[in-house]
C-alpha cells in the first residue's frame, strides 16, 4: 500500500486511527503491529513471512548479544552479531542482487545460469538496514537491546516508514516505543506534514513526472538539447518532490501515532557544493552509511589515501544500494569522484565563488547524475546525456517550446518549493497574524481544504501514480 | 496555536477521512458509467489465492477510484487545476480553439502495431484487387481532427505525427486504392465537419468524404441537394469530452434525409427475426451515447438490402466513422454488408465467396486504424 492513495487516505488510516485512539492504550503498539502487517501485505501478502522471520531472526540475536555483553563474552557476542549481519546481507543479497550477479556472470563467462525471477520484496532495502543497525547498536552498547518482540516488530515494521524510510535507526526511537505520550500538537504537526507531503507526492512529483515521460519516451537521438534539458529539469524535480513527499507523510503520520522521527531532506536543491547536498539529501541514508561503514573503515583519521578509500567503498554501496544493475554503480562512482574531487581539489577554489555559481555547479553535476540515475539500460542513459549536449541536433523545436510553455507555471511552483520561501512565507503570516489568531487558523485551514481536495480529485483521476523510491 | 484551535485543525482532518471514507461506503456502486461509457470495475470477490496472487488488492484499489464517491465532479475539479496552471492539454486532449476538444493520440502512429497494420491492409487490398479491379477496391483512412483542424490547436502543438502516417499509408497501400479524402475536409475545415466533444466526424465531414469516393468509383450517387439536413439532437457530449469532463458546447448530430427514400431492410448478424426498416435507432438520443443513434452502435455485421437498383453490391470493412457514412450509401447500391473486424467471427473469405459484391471499401479513422488489434482476420 502506499499513502498517497484512496484506500490508504479513506479505508486504511481512519480504521487505524480511530482504533489506535479508542481502545485502551497498553493496545498501542498491537494496533500498530497489525495494521503494518497489513499494510505491507496488500501488496506483498508472501514477504510478508520474510519480514516477520527477519522480525524474529534480529530480534533474538540482539537479545543473545545483550545476554553475551552482561557475560562479558564479548567474542561469542561479535559471533552471534556477525550471525546476524550475514543472515540481513544475505536476505537482501538474494532477493535484490542475486539475478544481478547471475546475470553478470552469464555475461562475462558465457554461462546460462537460471534466473532466479523473484519480484523485490517491497521495501526490503530500507527494513534490511534497520534490523542491522539495532543489532549492530545492541553490540556497541549504543541501545538496550529489546525485550519485547511485539515491541521490536512494532518498530520494524512500522508502516508509516515500513517502505520508503526514512531509514529509522533503533536507538532514535527505543524510547518512544516503549512510552510515548501521544499529543495534540504532535498531532497537528503531524496532519500539517501529512497534507504537505501528500501534495508534493500528488499535485507536484507526479505532474511533473508526465512532462518527464513524454520526454524519456522520445528518441534522444533527434532530440533537441533544450527537449533533454526541460526533461532532465522535469525529472530533477520529480524525484525529489516524490521522495521528499513522501518523507513528509511517514514523519507526518508517524506525529500523529507519538513518534518523532528525524528528518530526511533539508533543501537538497539549495546546496552549494556536492558535500553539502549530500547533507541534505536522504539524510537517513547517508548517515546510515557513515556510522555503518565509513566510521568503522577508519574514516579520515587514517591519512588520505585511507579516506579515498573508504569513500570509493561508501560510495560504490550507495549506487548499488539503490538498485541492482550497473547505473546504479557508475552513479555512486560519478558521486564518489565527485566527492573526492571537492574534498582533495575543488574544495578552496568552490570557496571563492559566489553563492549562485556554486548553487547551480552542484545543481547541474546533480541533474546529470539523475540522468543516470533515471535509465537502467546504460547505453539509453549515456544516449539522452549525449543529446543534453546537443548530439541530438538542433536546439529547441515546437515541442520544446510547446513542453515549456505548458509546464512554465509547474516548473516556477516546483523551483519555489525547493528554497526555504515556502516556510519563511508560513512563518511571516503567522507573525503578521499572529500564530494565535483566528484569521491564521482560517488560512491554514483554506490552504489545508484546497490542498486534500486537489489530491482527492487528483488521486480520483490518477492516470499516472507511481512512487520511484518503491524498487528499493 | 491555542488548544481550541488545535481541535478545530484536528476535527477539520478527521471529517476529511472519516467523512470521504463514510461516503464512499454508503454510495451505492454503479454498474455502467454513461458518462466514460465503460462498465465501472464491481467490488472484487475475496478469494484466498487471489489474494495470495495480489489480484484482490489490484482490483479492490480499481473499484475504490472507479466507484468513487462524486467522481465525475473530481475528474472536472482535475481538469480546472490542469487548466489553471496552465496547461493545454489534459489527459491526453488538447483544448483547441472555438471549444474542440482534440484527442493527442500520444505514441498510437509509433507503435508496432500501426506500423503493421499498413502491410495487413495492403495485403488484403492486394488480393482483392485481383479479384474485382482496382476500380472497385478502396481504403478510406479518415484523417482525425487532430490532423485537418491542426490550425485549432494551441500553438506550437503540431499533429505531425499523424501527418507522416497517413502519408506513409498513402504511399504503402496498391496503386490507386488509397481515397484520399484529406484535400476535401481541408478545403472545408472551417465548416462543422468534426464533433467538438467526440471523435467521431459529423454526418457533413462523412458526406464530403462520401462524395470524393464515390466520384472514384464511378457510381452515380445521391447528389447533396437530394438530402435535407434533420438535428436529431443538440445535446451531444462524446467520448473526448468525457475524458475532461468540462464544459464546451454541446454537439449537434444531425441525419440526412433524402426527399426521395429507397426503401430498404436491415439486419444484424444474421438474426432473421429482427428486421428492420429504419437505420436511425432513435432510443439512442436519450442516453450519453448518442452517436448510437446510426445502426445503434458497432454491430459486428450489418447487412442492408435496397431498392436502390443501381446493379452494385458493397462489402464496407469499417469502424465507428462509417457509421454516419454508410447512410449515403444505402442510397446508391442494391446491397451493403458492414463488417466490423473487430467484432466479426466469421472467415471474411468464406462471407466474401458468399456474397457476390462489386465493390469493397475499408473505411476506419486513422487512429482506430493505427490501434486496431484485429486486422490479422483480414487474411482469414
Amino acid at each position: 500500500m502506499v499513502f498517497s492513495s484512496l484506500l490508504f487516505m479513506f479505508r486504511f488510516l481512519p480504521l487505524v486511527l480511530i482504533l489506535y485512539y479508542v481502545l485502551p492504550a497498553k493496545f498501542r503498539n498491537i494496533i500498530l503491529f497489525l495494521f503494518s502487517l497489513f499494510f505491507y501485505a496488500w501488496g506483498e501478502p508472501v514477504y510478508v513471512f520474510l519480514m516477520l522471520c527477519s522480525i524474529t531472526v534480529d530480534f533474538f540475536a540482539g537479545k543473545n548479544i545483550n545476554r553475551l555483553l552482561q557475560k562479558n563474552k564479548r567474542n561469542i557476542a561479535k559471533k552471534v552479531l556477525l550471525l546476524s549481519v550475514v543472515y540481513n546481507l544475505g536476505v537482501l543479497g538474494f532477493f535484490k542482487y542475486a539475478d544481478f550477479l547471475i546475470g553478470t556472470v552469464n555475461g562475462i563467462l558465457g554461462t546460462s545460469i537460471p534466473l532466479t525471477n523473484l519480484p523485490l520484496p517491497i521495501g526490503i532495502s530500507f527494513f534490511t538496514f534497520q534490523t542491522m543497525s539495532y543489532t549492530i547498536d545492541v553490540y556497541r552498547q549504543a541501545t538496550q537491546a529489546q525485550t519485547s518482540w511485539l515491541n521490536y516488530g512494532t518498530y520494524v515494521s512500522m508502516f508509516p516508514q515500513l517502505i520508503a524510510g526514512p531509514i529509522v535507526q533503533y536507538k532514535t526511537i527505543a524510547e518512544q516505543l516503549r512510552e510515548r505520550k501521544e499529543n495534540t500538537d504532535d498531532f497537528v504537526s503531524g496532519i500539517n506534514r501529512f497534507l504537505i507531503g501528500l501534495g508534493k507526492k500528488v499535485l507536484l512529483a507526479n505532474n511533473i513526472g508526465v512532462l518527464w515521460d513524454s520526454v524519456s519516451s522520445m528518441q534522444a537521438g533527434s532530440m533537441p538539447a533544450a527537449t533533454a534539458w526541460i526533461g532532465a529539469a522535469a525529472y530533477t524535480f520529480q524525484i525529489y518532490f516524490d521522495f521528499s513527499g513522501y518523507s513528509d507523510m511517514a514523519i507526518g503520520l508517524g506525529r500523529m501515532f507519538g513518534f518523532h522521527f528525524l528528518e530526511n531532506f533539508n533543501y537538497p536543491y539549495t546546496s552549494r557544493s556536492i558535500t553539502e547536498f549530500w547533507r541534505r539529501w536522504h539524510i537517513s541514508l547517508s548517515t546510515w552509511f557513515r556510522e555503518y561503514v565509513y566510521i568503522p573503515l577508519g574514516g579520515n583519521r587514517k591519512g588520505m589515501w585511507k579516506q579515498i578509500r573508504n569513500l570509493c567503498v561508501v560510495w560504490l554501496l550507495t549506487g548499488i544500494w539503490h538498485g541492482a544493475s550497473w547505473n546504479f554503480v557508475l552513479w555512486g562512482a560519478y558521486y564518489g569522484a565527485l566527492l573526492i574531487l571537492e574534498k582533495f581539489v575543488l574544495g578552496r577554489l568552490l570557496e571563492k565563488l559566489p553563492g549562485f555559481v556554486r548553487a547551480l555547479y552542484t545543481l547541474f553535476f546533480v541533474a546529470l547524475g539523475w540522468i543516470l540515475f533515471a535509465f537502467d539500460d546504460l547505453g539509453s542513459g549515456l544516449g539522452y546525456l549525449l543529446a543534453m549536449f546537443g548530439a541530438g541536433g538542433g536546439f529547441a523545436d515546437n515541442t520544446t517550446i510547446y513542453l515549456l510553455y505548458n509546464y512554465a507555471v509547474l516548473l516556477v511552483i516546483l523551483l519555489l518549493g525547493c528554497t526555504r520561501l515556502p516556510k519563511k512565507l508560513a512563518l511571516w503570516c503567522g507573525q503578521k497574524l499572529g500564530e494565535d489568531s483566528w484569521l491564521f487558523l482560517v488560512l491554514r485551514l483554506v490552504f489545508y481544504a484546497a490542498l486534500s481536495l486537489l489530491c482527492v480529485a487528483y488521486l480520483v483521476d490518477a492516470s499516472y501514480n507511481p512512487f520511484l523510491y518503491f524498487r528499493f | 496555536m491555542k488548544k481550541i484551535q488545535s481541535h478545530i485543525v484536528i476535527s477539520f482532518f478527521l471529517l476529511f477521512i472519516f467523512g470521504f471514507a463514510g461516503g464512499s461506503l454508503i454510495k451505492p456502486d454503479t454498474d455502467f458509467s454513461e458518462k466514460e461509457n465503460r462498465k465501472l470495475a464491481q467490488k472484487p470477490k475475496f478469494s484466498l489465492d487471489r489474494l495470495v496472487s495480489g489480484a484482490f488488492s489490484s482490483d479492490y484499489d480499481e473499484y475504490l477510484s472507479d466507484q468513487f464517491i462524486l467522481r465525475d465532479q473530481w475528474i472536472s475539479v482535475k481538469t480546472l487545476a490542469e487548466r489553471a496552471a496552465g496547461r493545454q492539454d489534459v489527459n491526453d486532449i488538447y483544448f483547441a480553439k472555438d471549444g474542440y476538444l482534440i484527442e493527442k493520440h500520444t505514441g498510437t502512429f509509433e507503435s508496432a502495431q500501426a506500423q503493421n497494420n499498413i502491410s495487413l491492409l495492403a495485403s488484403f487490398l492486394g488480393k482483392q484487387i485481383r479479384a474485382l479491379g482496382s476500380a472497385h477496391v478502396k481504403a478510406l483512412i479518415a484523417p482525425n481532427s487532430l490532423e485537418i483542424l491542426s490550425e485549432k490547436l494551441p500553438p506550437f502543438a503540431d499533429a505531425a505525427s499523424e501527418e507522416a502516417y497517413v502519408q506513409k499509408i498513402a504511399d504503402t497501400l496498391p496503386a490507386g486504392s488509397f481515397v484520399d479524402v484529406r484535400p476535401v475536409l481541408d478545403e472545408h475545415r472551417d465548416e462543422y465537419i468534426y464533433y467538438r466533444t467526440d471523435h467521431h466526424w459529423t454526418t457533413l465531414g462523412a458526406w464530403y468524404a462520401y462524395k470524393t469516393w464515390a466520384e472514384e468509383i464511378g457510381l452515380l450517387y445521391t447528389p447533396g441537394e437530394a438530402y435535407r439536413p434533420r438535428t436529431l439532437t443538440d445535446e451531444f457530449y462524446g467520448t473526448v469530452e468525457a475524458k475532461v469532463n468540462c464544459g464546451t458546447t454541446a454537439d449537434v448530430i444531425d441525419a440526412w434525409l433524402p426527399f426521395v427514400k429507397v426503401p430498404y431492410t436491415l439486419t444484424f448478424n444474421h438474426n432473421a427475426d429482427k428486421v428492420l426498416s429504419n437505420l436511425y435507432v432513435l432510443p439512442y438520443l436519450r442516453v450519453r451515447d448518442k452517436y448510437g443513434v446510426f445502426f445503434g452502435g458497432n454491430q459486428p455485421l450489418t447487412e442492408i438490402e435496397t431498392e436502390a437498383g443501381s446493379g452494385r453490391r458493397l462489402l464496407v470493412i469499417k469502424d465507428s466513422y462509417a457509421n454516419c457514412f454508410v447512410p449515403f450509401a444505402v442510397q446508391d447500391f442494391d446491397w451493403i454488408s458492414m463488417v466490423d473486424m473487430r467484432y466479426f467471427n466469421e472467415r471474411l473469405s468464406e462471407y466474401l465467396e458468399q456474397h457476390d459484391f462489386t465493390d469493397i471499401l475499408f473505411l476506419y479513422n486513422a487512429s482506430g486504424f493505427a490501434e486496431d488489434v484485429s486486422l490479422a482476420k483480414l487474411a482469414l
